[in-house]
């Protein structure tokens, strides 16, 4: 008796010692709107063109500009007559951030899949192939003010956020789980490039560019992961090669056979002789910031901008020589006021420095840049820009601006787009 | 474990119950106040904290009793339970089982609930939200269990009791953001029984 009394005893104790405490929280917060992964999978189609609402990165081959609409899609623009632009079609991409273009293939990245699309025929825009589940989940930009709910990634992408009431567990945890916080959180404000052009049947991307192509080789980053797929048959998107080059990755630069990958604490320099295995040759750390990269010749220049997601308050441009790949040495820092994009052709560079407009300098001698202000325009505020041949393109938050610059002292504005 | 061993052992050789012939009268008030632990998974934030109890009761028959208890337990913070028991013996002897069922509302005794208990920060939070500093309401209890009381004298007695503990504690933030804890614990308590 005393002893099935115990055994008694004992099975309820166990029992109990199994028995999690419960957390639930109720809170007014962001409460996730889910796409399912097989609606995402359909979803990528061809619209009528539609009005700029929320632009981001911008792309430029062979006369048309290409503007994402922030998660939305892809704007195609005929630009033939710069001055003339003509809002053509739209690409629904949903979850779209980046892209980047080889021949008549568009890629883009759709949450956490990477979709090749043939854009050889404006009227018959479809995607050719796609690979799944290749980039991080993601989520789009939230309403800070309020928490964000738990996310179900089984349910699907996050399309949007709803505030409203939310009841959900907690898990007890003794240390902190920052969650989505680490994850991807696809913000168009984080990190400015210019990408350059890569190659024959390449274009020229925009600033903030996470994509990018050479040769037979698409280049995507994330946060902190590489992920090159090879795009030698655009039907068929392969996924060679993953790996991780840091943290806090924002942007990508390629040329020729070197790969600059900009992130908040530093600038990575990779050798892509062999494409599909990057090898790395080097880093520059600099104070934290975001900082958008383009190169030219022997020479890279970084702008870095403090702020909330940034880091802290330094705004600079940098001048790098990456003449010897191996070192990296900073050769001057001039003050800026907040940059975001950069672009550069020739000896002059295009710097779009925040509520001081734009600023265009002649970089012939990287020692004195600063004296060398050509022009400044602080009334063109834009965060990322092209210049090709004479013509600036401009993407801002109020529109596509596009300038005649064969003078820069004297610039003219061609056309514009506006936001509406 | 150990404490469960000891406590089972010392009920098997220590306390010797007496012949079951042993009447006492069992009617008037009565005191037990007892000592143990809620036990749940390990895994929990406060896998065993303590509990304090006293209860002062009548007996409204031989073998049925109430009485208004009070005291202290440490869940996540200090609370300061008050509660209804009742009780049931199935034997009017000095040794007896019984079943026993407490209700009541625990009240906080710390004005504020910090957040470094740990089980909170699972939650995600955008960078410049700041985590909410909850403020404990209480929250309430119910507890059945079964347990054995030997008396060794017309006044004292011992009482060992296992139990179920339900506990739901409540917590407000600000912008009306609220915590429900519920706890599921098995109560192990030893106590003494006055007269």
């Amino acid at each position: 008796m005393k002893r099935t009394a115990l055994f008694i005893v004992l099975i309820t104790l166990m029992a109990f010692t199994a028995c999690r405490d419960q957390f639930t929280e109720i809170f007014t917060g962001n409460s996730p709107v889910y796409m399912t992964y097989e609606d995402l999978r359909l979803a990528v189609k061809q619209t009528a063109p539609s009005d700029l609402l929320n632009p981001g990165k911008i792309y430029f081959k062979d006369g048309y500009i290409f503007i994402v609409e922030e998660m939305k899609g892809v704007h195609i623009i005929n630009n033939t007559v710069p001055s003339n632009p003509v809002n053509t079609t739209f690409i629904e991409i949903p979850g779209n951030v980046d892209i980047a273009i080889k021949g008549t293939t568009l890629y883009a990245d759709s949450y956490i899949d990477v979709v090749a699309i043939d854009i050889s025929d404006l009227t018959n825009i479809r995607e050719i192939s796609r690979k799944t589940d290749v980039l991080p989940y993601s989520i789009p930009a939230y309403d800070t003010n309020y928490p964000l709910a738990d996310i179900d990634e089984d349910k699907g992408v996050v399309t949007g956020w709803e505030i409203r009431k939310v009841t959900q567990k907690l898990a007890n945890n003794s240390y902190p789980v920052y969650g989505y916080e680490d994850a991807w959180v696809k913000d168009a404000t984080r990190g400015d490039i210019s990408s350059g052009i890569s190659g024959n049947g390449v274009g020229v991307g925009g600033s903030m560019a996470r994509f990018g192509i050479t040769g037979n080789t698409l280049y995507a980053v994330d946060n902190a992961d590489i992920h090159i797929f090879s795009i030698s048959d655009p039907d068929q998107l392969v996924l060679k090669k993953e790996f991780n080059v840091g943290w806090s990755i924002e942007t990508l630069f390629i040329l020729g056979e070197t790969l600059f990958l900009g992130s908040q604490s530093g600038m990575s320099i990779y050798d892509i002789s062999v494409p599909s295995s990057p090898m790395y040759i080097s880093n520059f750390w600099h104070l934290t910031g975001c900082d958008p990269v383009v190169v030219q010749d022997e020479l890279a220049y970084i702008t870095l901008r403090g702020g909330n997601l940034c880091g802290n308050n330094v705004n600079q441009l940098v001048v790098l020589s990456v003449a010897n790949l191996r070192e990296p040495g900073e050769l001057k820092a001039y003050p800026m006021e907040g940059p975001y994009g950069l672009g550069i052709d020739d000896n002059t560079l295009f710097v779009c420095d925040g509520d001081a407009g734009l600023k265009i300098f002649d970089v012939t001698d990287p020692l004195a840049i600063n004296k060398h202000l050509l022009a400044q325009f602080s009334d063109i505020l834009a965060y990322d820009v092209i210049p090709i041949d004479g013509i600036l393109m401009l993407i801002g938050d109020d529109g596509l601006y596009q300038y005649d610059y064969h003078n820069v002292t004297d610039i003219i504005l061609l056309s514009k787009i506006e936001v509406k | 474990m150990f404490w469960l061993t000891v406590i089972t052992g010392s009920a098997g050789q220590q306390i010797t119950p007496p012949p079951a012939s042993t009447v006492h009268t069992f009617n008037g008030y009565f005191n037990i106040t007892d000592l143990g632990l809620l036990i749940g998974s390990p895994e929990n934030s406060h896998p065993a904290p303590f509990s304090f109890l006293t209860i002062n009761g009548f007996h409204l028959t031989k073998q049925l009793s109430a009485g208004l208890g009070l005291g202290v337990e440490f869940l996540s913070g200090s609370y300061l339970p008050v509660f209804l028991d009742a009780r049931y013996y199935v034997r009017n002897t000095n040794f007896s089982p019984f079943f026993y069922f407490q209700a009541g509302y625990t009240i906080p005794l710390d004005d504020d609930y910090s957040n470094g208990y740990g089980w909170i920060v699972d939650a995600i939070w955008p960078n410049n939200y700041t985590v909410p500093d909850y403020k404990a309401l209480g929250g309430w209890m119910f507890n059945p269990g079964f347990g054995i009381r030997n008396m060794f004298s017309d006044n004292f007695g011992l009482v060992f009791s296992v139990g179920y503990r339900n506990q739901r504690l409540f917590y407000r933030a600000d912008n009306d953001h609220r915590l429900l804890a519920d706890y599921n614990r098995l109560v192990l308590k030893i106590g003494i029984l006055f007269r």
